[in-house]
């Protein structure tokens, strides 16, 4: 189970974002993205990595520091999203912006519930 | 455990939302909630501006409004600026019908040195037209950004309709009739600066003041001694004769004839 967790992991966060990223860019050339792929395989690397890691060390201080480093990891993915939020659509001399980085800003709010959830399970199993 | 439970429910409710969120924002698009017409064009001289504008019906019957609906444009003649706006039509919820114009200020014309040459030559100008706003509430922002190329119509015309040389016993008289009109809504006067020059140097200078706004029709007139006109005519395809006009102590070149 734990390893289809990793592989959930850089599958949504890595391959599935870098092939949407591509699809745009090959498929649809007027629309222009801000995302790189290779940034999404990095961070995606760091998120399976850590996602392992933490769901495989029976150490809870261990499993702790992992679940830290999964929580940065995961939240740089997002605030990545976040910034980079703005696609350009190109047409005949017209520049159409239009930038979604409030919508994806408000992924922060099931994050944040997602890892306090984590910690609190974690804080539950020490005691 | 009862703490994880309610967890993972608000984890789940919060992305429920979100997604609804998400696709009732997207919704309207494919569904054609947001309408855009053109309901009309209209040009002329409104209020000291030379104005061009559209009226835009939009028709937004999606469950957002469209907020702080900005547009800024600025106009160009290659790099001068001739006129700048920005106006905000607000927010936009329901049916309503947008007055967007683009002005020139006439005044502005007349003043500014670097505007001057509009009023005699046509060109093309640059519409650099911005556009920005809000959906749901900000929570998506666009922006909307051209440039488009306009023919710029001269607002006062000068011709020159031919020349012929008249002479008395003292005197010869080089005549260049010519037609000068210019728009209703200019107002002033101009100051026709004709020379004309011979190998570089200037033999006669004649000045005319036309009032500006009427449709004028006059000579030019270059008066030089009967002693000299064995000299002119065996030069005359040298000579050539240039107009300029200034207004307002600006000078714009109007052409040179041989």
């Amino acid at each position: 189970m734990r390893i289809f967790h990793t592989i959930y992991a850089f599958s949504i966060y890595g391959l599935l974002s870098s092939l949407i990223v591509y699809s745009i860019n090959e498929y649809l050339p007027f629309l222009s993205l801000r995302y790189s792929i290779i940034f999404f395989m990095i961070l995606a690397a760091f998120i399976s990595a850590f996602t392992f890691l933490y769901e495989n060390s029976r150490d809870r201080r261990l499993r702790s520091v992992f679940l830290i480093l999964l929580a940065f990891s995961s939240l740089a993915y997002l605030l990545y999203l976040i910034v980079n939020a703005t696609s350009l659509v190109h047409a005949d001399g017209v520049v159409i912006g239009v930038d979604y980085s409030l919508i994806i800003s408000l992924f922060l709010v099931p994050f944040a519930l997602r890892y306090s959830q984590k910690f609190l399970e974690l804080r539950i199993e020490k005691n | 455990m009862r703490i994880k439970t309610i967890f993972r429910i608000t984890i789940i409710l919060s992305y429920l939302i979100i997604v609804i969120l998400i696709a009732s924002m997207i919704y309207p698009i494919p569904a054609h909630q947001i309408e855009i017409k053109e309901l009309g064009n209209y040009y002329g001289y409104i209020n000291g501006n030379l104005t061009a504008g559209t009226y835009l019906n939009i028709n937004n019957r999606g469950p957002y409004p469209i907020n702080d609906f900005t547009m800024h444009y600025d106009l160009y003649n290659s790099t001068i600026k001739v006129s700048s706006d920005t106006t905000n039509f607000g927010d936009i919820a329901g049916n309503k019908t947008l007055n967007v114009s683009f002005r020139i200020n006439v005044n502005e014309l007349l003043i500014k040195p670097e505007l001057v040459y509009l009023i005699f030559h046509s060109t093309n100008l640059t519409l650099s037209l911005k556009v920005n706003g809000g959906y749901a509430y900000g929570l998506v922002k666009f922006f909307f950004n051209t440039n488009v190329t306009i023919a710029w119509e001269r607002l006062a015309a000068f011709n020159i309709t031919g020349h012929y040389v008249t002479n008395n016993s003292t005197d010869i008289f080089v005549h260049f009739p010519f037609y000068f009109g210019s728009a209703p809504f200019l107002h002033g006067n101009i100051t026709l600066i004709s020379k004309m020059v011979l190998n570089g140097t200037v033999i006669g200078i004649f000045n005319k003041t036309i009032p500006l706004g009427t449709n004028y029709t006059s000579e030019i007139i270059f008066k030089f001694p009967i002693s000299e006109m064995n000299y002119l005519q065996s030069n005359v395809k040298f000579i050539k004769v240039s107009f300029s006009a200034r207004i307002n102590n600006s000078t714009v070149d109007l052409g040179v004839i041989q």
